[in-house]
């Protein structure tokens, strides 16, 4: 018996696993959840940044981990583009980072905002770590043209900011490395940093939050379900934390079973 | 001020580190090799390797997805620092590599570090120019091709040194499935549980980077691997100290750190 | 290897400019260093291009040849094609283009990821297993912090959140800084290798 569960197949914990996650969808529970102190410190700060503030969002992620960061960005943008006053400059560098940054402005369409004046699409740096810092020195160097291929001199949004220096606040929405924002932006010239990153590379960005380097951090899912949460604007993410609660637990059945069965056959092999 | 405020004592301190690091190259150029424990994975590379030959089946190698610059980049370097060796160690044996990449900007390095291990090993007749191959720089899409890669292929060893994120699960999972001998290391600490569930060996945090010296046998890195120890216990020795005066109220040295 | 000489000398230069931009700013670096990441820059997206080149040069061969599943390679430089095209000669906002962003690369991507939960609970079931006290202590540190991310936990008992918060607070961070710091000085001892000539890595390989 013990020997059977130490071998299950494969398949049947993949089906149990998508029982998990498409039974909650389909019939929700509404398990309540409360609000992480790191989510609520990005709300708070975005909620008090005063009228005609500029601030940067980096949208970095790839589709692989949009699941988790999409949301986020959703509920992030929902907030400052119906609640807010202040100006946006959108960047990358990440590739298909501008594509979700169009795929985002169509679907929080609706707001009062002019394109040029309140915001701005300053499209992809190639480069990484070294893309950012050329953003971070000069904007007009580093994107010459915005993603429409107008030149950013020509819009009113830019005529105060030059550098990273001129940012009251950056956002990054990343599966990557957060901390090449910290080195970068937050630690090169002071501005205040938070992200928006999937839950594996949280554990790894925690003492950025700690020391202060970042005001604030959304983790994954959940994350983007509490600050939809707390800007009162229920979405997909709330929506799908019924779906998280299953899978972790179904996860952690797995695991209780691995070490029952291990035990249990390590007493066989000792009797033996 | 000339140095710049709030990166002084980081200045200082990148000098002192500079010269010590220095000072063991210095010695080490003079003879002095200094002594570095082992690493199980590595010695496993030939092994693998003869089982791949024996196999008639190819060696799957990766020297992560992180790009050249930033962060990561020390660990691009190890990994291709490591696939010099195996890559010998192949053309040696005559059995069939693969390597796979994620950065544009590693493609040609790779390339041309296969391509002079070859001929390093006086077997470029064996070097086959689709060993080096770019997949995509798209996360997923580079992890969808490893993994069809290994399945079409059945690679006989996976190897998997750099720096990988979430799709490090998806290529060992694959390489277990599939039975090939895995070693894999890392950095990225966030990578390494998955990895200690999948692979044969595992290469944890800095081993990564010493394997690169070890595998290179080259007592200068090696040297500079002795000096970056040295710049370890002062980062621990200002932990301590500065901990133990925060606790009893003296923050000079914290005031310090940040000046 | 004298014919890297030139290479080393200017990885030097550009290192060192680099360095003294950012710790030294009274010797008016700033726009030398801008021009030299400007070329970073520029270097990464003429790779692109390169990488390009592998990729039909290899699927290229697969599909002349004929070798098996070529009918992939050939869709694969079909959509490559079909990309380049449209989004150089429409944009990337062009519709086209953002139907198969939108309807073939991101459904793809998101389910390569997705499918990394059926992976993490085969791995977790065969590997978490509390062989030693170490392990059983990282075994109950994840599972608390399991229970705490996800709301079904907070059902449970209301304290595990915070239980969850402090072990990602406190022991957690303490790691990671260790870690951190270790990573640092690797990567800066590295940074001194490649700048006096002794990592060669970016040269194809090779030892002083």
């Amino acid at each position: 018996m013990l020997t059977k569960l130490q071998n299950i197949d494969k398949r049947i914990i993949y089906i149990l696993v998508l029982l998990a996650i498409i039974i909650p969808l389909v019939s929700p529970m509404g398990i309540p959840f409360s609000i992480n102190a790191t989510t609520q410190a990005v709300f708070d700060k975005i909620d008090s940044l005063p009228d005609g503030s500029t601030i940067a969002i980096g949208i970095d992620y790839s589709p692989g981990a949009a699941p988790q960061i999409h949301p986020q960005a959703k509920a992030v943008l929902n907030h400052l583009f119906y609640s807010k006053n202040v100006k946006i400059l959108f960047t990358s560098i990440a590739t298909t980072g501008p594509m979700f940054t169009n795929q985002l402005l169509d679907e929080i369409a609706g707001h009062d905002k002019v394109y040029g004046t309140d915001y701005i699409h300053l499209g992809y740096l190639p480069g990484v770590e070294t893309a950012i810092s050329a953003f971070a020195k000069d904007f007009y160097k580093a994107f010459p043209v915005d993603e429409t291929g107008g030149n950013i001199a020509d819009f009113p949004i830019m005529k105060d900011v030059k550098s990273a220096a001129d940012l009251d606040a950056m956002l990054v929405f990343t599966a990557s490395e957060p901390s090449q924002y910290v080195r970068q932006i937050q630690g090169a010239y002071g501005v205040p940093l938070a992200v928006g990153i999937n839950s594996v590379i949280v554990s790894t960005n925690m003492p950025y939050v700690n020391s202060g380097q970042m005001f604030g951090l959304m983790n994954g899912l959940r994350g983007a379900a509490e600050y939809e949460v707390l800007s009162e604007r229920p979405s997909e993410a709330t929506a799908s934390m019924d779906a998280l609660s299953f899978t972790h637990m179904i996860v952690l059945a797995f695991i209780i079973i691995g070490n029952i069965s291990w035990f249990g056959t390590r007493k066989d092999k000792e009797g033996v | 001020m000339f140095i710049a405020s709030g990166r002084v004592f980081t200045f200082f301190m990148l000098i002192l580190l500079a010269i010590i690091i220095a000072y063991y190259i210095k010695r080490s150029r003079e003879g002095y090799v200094p002594t570095i424990r082992p690493i199980a994975g590595l010695d496993a590379i030939e092994e693998a390797v003869g089982r791949a030959t024996e196999m008639g089946r190819p060696v799957h190698y990766t020297p992560g997805i992180g790009a050249l610059n930033g962060a990561t980049a020390a660990m691009t370097f190890a990994g291709l620092e490591i696939l010099s060796v195996v890559a010998r160690t192949i053309a040696r044996y005559g059995a069939n590599l693969i390597v796979t990449i994620r950065q544009p900007t590693v493609l040609p390095l790779a390339e041309e570090v296969v391509k002079q291990a070859y001929m390093a090993e006086g077997a470029i007749e064996l070097y086959n120019p689709d060993t080096v191959r770019y997949l995509s720089q798209e996360q997923f899409a580079y992890a969808a091709g490893v993994l069809g890669l290994l399945h079409r292929e059945k690679a006989a060893a996976n190897i998997l040194l750099g720096a990988f994120w979430a799709e490090s699960l998806v290529v060992a999972e694959t390489g277990n499935s599939i039975g090939a001998i895995q070693i894999a290391g890392t950095a990225r600490l966030t990578q390494i549980p998955f990895f200690a569930a999948a692979c044969d060996y595992v290469l944890i945090g800095e081993e990564l980077y010493a394997a690169s010296a070890i595998c290179s046998k080259n007592p200068i890195k090696l040297g500079s691997i002795a000096g970056q120890d040295i710049g370890k216990i002062i980062a621990v020795g200002l932990l301590v100290c500065g901990a133990l005066l925060e606790t009893v109220g003296i923050s000079w040295l914290t005031q310090l750190l940040v000046k | 290897m004298k014919s890297s000489t030139p290479v080393i000398v200017l990885t030097f230069i550009v290192g060192i400019l680099i360095i003294a931009e950012f710790f030294l700013p009274g010797l008016n670096l700033a726009n030398a260093s801008n021009e030299v990441q400007n070329w970073g820059v520029v270097i990464a997206a003429f790779a692109l291009g390169l990488a390009a080149v592998n990729l039909v040069r290899i699927h290229g061969r697969r599909i002349i040849l004929r070798r098996s599943e070529w009918w992939n390679s050939a869709l694969l430089l079909f959509f490559l094609f079909y990309m380049i095209v449209v989004g150089i000669i429409a944009g990337t906002d062009y519709i086209a283009y953002e139907f198969a962003f939108q309807n073939v690369m991101t459904p793809l991507g998101a389910t390569m990821y997705a499918m990394l939960s059926f992976w993490i609970a085969s791995a977790a079931y065969r590997a978490f297993v509390a062989r030693s006290i170490e392990a059983s202590i990282l075994l109950i540190s994840a599972a608390i912090v399991m229970l705490g991310n996800a709301p079904i936990g907070e059902a449970i008992w209301a304290r595990f959140p915070a239980l969850g918060s402090w072990i990602m607070d406190i022991p957690n961070t303490a790691a990671m800084r260790g870690i951190m710091i270790g990573a640092a000085i690797g990567a800066i001892a590295l940074g001194i290798r490649v700048m006096v000539g002794i990592e060669r890595g970016y040269l194809g390989g090779g030892n002083e």
